[in-house]
């Protein structure tokens, strides 16, 4: 799977600067609102890619993914109103804080795999959940912390701050672009073909002398670390963490998009993320029950199409080339 | 520590509570091995309904006897059309299903219900309090959950333990591909137990919403106890629910009194010891895997 | 020094002993095969042997390492290979990336996280190597699941030597295949290099005769025989628990 990806990258070598000027051209040819829809998507689609390191590929269907998002949220809004909203602090802050985390959830859920595995994913989610509303001092309670200022680099008169939407918008593109460049690295390194390696068949890895434990925690971790990072650069385009990023709604639909664009393939969750939100932008003008048509949406691909939408592509060009 | 006694109280009634709706999820669970993360969702839903016919007719005992008919019409259907399709491919796609009916019915019953916390009064027989000897107070209704609770506890296990119907859950529960070779028609079985589990789930949900009364959330709050019931007590075991419920319970309320801001972490604590000791669960049979 | 040492192995399921006090010493570089009836403990021992399952009693010596303790990974990094009795692989993997993932088992680049996987230049030629060895260099980019089932056997103890083990635990090589995947099987473990020790589970006997150097004969999870093959074949108490149920 993974050489395919890198077949496919030889094949288009065209799609990553198409994507990059495609990206940068975004504020240029589009309003404010639709800036502001491009910036949540690009969030979400990196965040689909972390689940997907887990699900597609290491095989650990985690329906806890917002406890990383929404922690990684609150510790950099905290960080920011009490200490400073320099991003080479907060953001270093915020990946210590998950990954210390993920090492402590991980190690609990990693004992367990399977339906267990996300039936305790969702328990420790909605208990971060439960924390963050009820202990108000610290997390602002059900009404979060507001008032994030706006993050900047460097130092003094020498610092840049990310204020307004369009330069906010391209923080974000260059973070999606750096950690999304990082996931698809990460997929086609030994590290990331040992964890295919677990999802297929972990007993056989551990015979062939792989430590198949220390490789799942450290996915764990490294998913929970991108998904705290962009979740802190949610809060800053927010300007608010809210506890609602840690409910296993959000949960809930970050799978829905690795689901619908097909786990196990880094691009196909990100397409579906931004599929998803366009979706959600687009039918919350029309009705307010999206999430009912979301809901539809995912058990249809569940029940036709558990490989989603690359799956369903690639399927078809197979077709296309069998003889006939 | 004069307020002790009646937290001791109010954490058997959250305990029993809990038993009535982890024991469907389980007996589902061991029966079918499907996480029905939708459990929740027939729970607020059975409150929902519970609600609708309080309202209109002003008989609790009415909506008492029409919610589990309801809920469990609903999980029949649920079953016979959607997810008796996924049997064959694996628990996560079953997973998943009810992942997403979960988010369905989430949304639908606020459109339908409001997103506001509603109450519901205990029936009028059952309101009051009961005077312990003039040292503390207990509403009847929440012996009357106590008492109510304890006697389905009873009649389960004797139904699980004593009969015919009751043996054949159990051998499907082992193995069911030999059930279905003594000749049972095992498709209707599961359709039976899953009716079975979210009528229950429904009538919970209704026993429930004059204690913790209803709002949108709710399903997945008792979801999340239910889980961690059966990660405590062991998947599929009927007396593992008991006991996992009663100590979960137990931990809820008595946290909830004395550390309010972390009662959930209690709760993990014992999780995570459980885990961390006896991964299959106290009276749980099978790997956690 | 003996490869291999256990000493007074039990292995209790519940009421039920599976493995009774067996003891083996199997030499640097011997060939030894388990023989036994069906239900003898043969794949229980193995399982003790390989650490997938731990022992209620007694000792597993590698070489001069108590390994009773260890993980299967750490057996495997200390140089003990193992096949499975059913086709075990990485289905989602090619062939040739189902091999380097055991190339790379053994080295610490196995950790390495942002370098393409086929990035070294030594992994990619043990790998080519091992393609060869086994005749599967034309069918490197398959997927395994498109494999036939004799081409999926020997896929499967590729990646058991990949990491060149000092010990090899084969579980019955030779299952469910033809006669003719079956001699070339065997062909490609009798060329195994001499110094690599074997123990071999294996109900065809021609194939056991051909391979090995001595026998254990394995009968309700105890060793009632060993020796030669000419030893076991004429032991009376063989004949009489395992040969005797045919006649």
């Amino acid at each position: 799977m993974t050489t395919s990806v890198a077949r496919a990258a030889r094949r288009n070598r065209w799609a990553v600067p198409a994507l990059v000027l495609a990206l940068v051209a975004v504020p240029f040819v589009l309003g404010t609102f639709e800036v502001s829809l491009a910036t949540t998507a690009l969030i979400f689609a990196v965040l689909a890619m972390s689940l997907d390191l887990l699900v597609g590929y290491t095989g650990l269907v985690s329906l806890g993914h917002a406890a990383f998002f929404g922690f990684g949220g609150y510790v950099a809004a905290y960080t920011a109103i009490h200490l400073t909203g320099n991003l080479l602090v907060v953001l270093p802050v915020v990946a210590a804080g998950t990954a210390l985390l993920a090492v402590v959830l991980g190690f609990l859920a990693l004992r367990t795999t399977g339906v267990y595995f996300l039936m305790l994913t969702l328990a420790f989610g909605q208990m971060l959940f439960g924390l963050a509303v009820k202990w108000t001092p610290v997390t602002g309670g059900s009404d979060g912390l507001a008032g994030v200022p706006a993050p900047f680099v460097g130092i003094g008169p020498m610092s840049y701050a990310f204020t307004g939407r369009v330069r906010f918008y391209y923080l974000v593109v260059v973070a999606v672009l750096a950690l999304g460049w990082f996931l698809i690295r990460v997929v086609g390194s030994p590290f990331g073909h040992a964890l295919v390696g677990i999802k297929d068949n972990e007993e056989r890895l551990a015979s062939l002398g792989y430590d198949t434990w220390r490789y799942k925690m450290a996915a764990y971790v490294l998913a929970g670390v991108v998904a705290g990072v962009v979740g802190a650069l949610f809060v800053f385009f927010n300007r608010h963490a809210a506890p609602e990023n840690l409910f296993w709604v959000v949960s809930g639909e970050v799978l829905l998009m690795v689901i619908i664009g097909g786990a196990g393939t880094m691009y196909g969750p990100a397409l579906g993320a931004v599929l998803v939100r366009l979706f959600e932008s687009y039918v919350s003008s029309y009705t307010d029950r999206w999430q009912t048509l979301l809901g539809l949406l995912f058990v249809a691909f569940v029940l036709f199409a558990p490989g989603g939408i690359v799956g369903v592509i690639r399927r078809r060009r197979n077709r296309g080339r069998a003889p006939g | 520590m004069d307020q002790l006694l009646p937290q001791l109280v109010n954490g058997l009634v959250l305990g029993l509570l809990l038993f009535l709706i982890a024991a469907g999820f389980s007996l589902i669970f061991g029966l079918m091995d499907v996480i029905n993360l939708a459990h929740g969702s027939f729970l607020l839903f059975g409150g929902y309904v519970g609600l609708t016919v309080i309202r209109s007719t002003g008989n609790f005992w009415l909506a008492v006897a029409v919610v589990p008919l309801v809920t469990g019409a609903v999980g029949l259907a649920i079953e016979v059309t959607v997810l008796r399709r996924t049997y064959t491919r694996g628990h996560l796609i079953q997973v998943l299903l009810t992942l997403g009916l979960a988010l369905i019915a989430a949304d639908l019953m606020r459109w339908n219900w409001g997103a506001y916390v509603e109450s519901v009064d205990a029936p009028a027989a059952l309101a009051g309090l009961v005077d312990f000897g003039g040292v503390f107070q207990v509403p009847l209704y929440r012996l009357a959950i106590i008492g109510f609770g304890l006697l389905l506890a009873g009649a389960m296990w004797v139904v699980l333990e004593r009969t015919r119907l009751g043996a054949i859950v159990r051998a499907g529960v082992q193995d069911r591909e030999m059930v279905a070779a003594l000749g049972i028609d095992i498709d209707k079985v599961v359709a039976g137990v899953f009716a079975l589990g979210t009528a229950l789930a429904g009538l919970s949900g209704l026993l429930a919403a004059p204690v913790t009364s209803l709002y949108p959330g709710l399903d997945f709050d008792f979801l999340i106890l239910a889980l961690v019931v059966v990660v405590v007590g062991g998947m599929g075991s009927l007396k593992g629910a008991f006991w996992g419920a009663l100590l979960v319970g137990m931990t809820d309320v008595l946290g909830k009194a004395y550390f309010p801001e972390f009662s959930l972490f209690a709760i993990f604590l014992i999780m995570a010891i459980v885990l961390l000791v006896r991964p299959q669960g106290l009276f749980g049979t099978r790997e956690a895997t | 020094m003996d490869a291999l040492r256990v000493e007074g192995l039990t292995r209790r399921f519940g009421g039920v002993v599976a493995v009774h006090r067996v003891s083996l010493d199997v030499a640097e570089g011997e060939r030894r095969a388990i023989i036994g009836p069906n239900g003898a403990g043969k794949t229980t021992l193995f399982n003790l042997v390989a650490g997938k399952l731990s022992p209620s009693e007694g000792t597993i010596r590698y070489r001069d390492t108590d390994i009773t303790g260890f993980a299967p990974h750490q057996r495997a990094r200390l140089g003990i290979g193992r096949t499975f009795q059913r086709t075990n692989l990485f289905p989602s993997l090619s062939v040739c990336e189902n091999i380097r993932l055991a190339v790379l088992a053994q080295t610490d680049r196995a950790r390495r996280i942002l370098v393409p996987v086929e990035r070294f230049a030594d992994v990619e030629d043990r790998v080519d190597e091992l393609l060869d060895d086994f005749a599967l260099a034309h069918r490197a980019t398959t997927e395994v699941h498109e494999l036939s089932y004799g081409e999926q056997r020997q896929l499967e103890i590729a990646l058991a030597l990949a990491g060149r083990p000092s010990l090899l635990l084969l579980d019955e090589p030779t299952a469910g295949m033809s006669p003719a995947e079956t001699s070339s099987i065997t062909e490609i473990i009798a060329g195994l290099p001499r110094e690599v020790t074997l123990l071999v589970i294996e109900h065809d006997m021609e194939v056991v005769f051909t391979l090995a150097d001595r026998i254990s004969v394995l009968h309700h999870g105890e060793v009632i025989a060993e020796g030669t093959p000419v030893e076991v074949r004429d032991d009376p108490n063989v004949v009489e628990v395992y040969f005797g149920g045919a006649g």
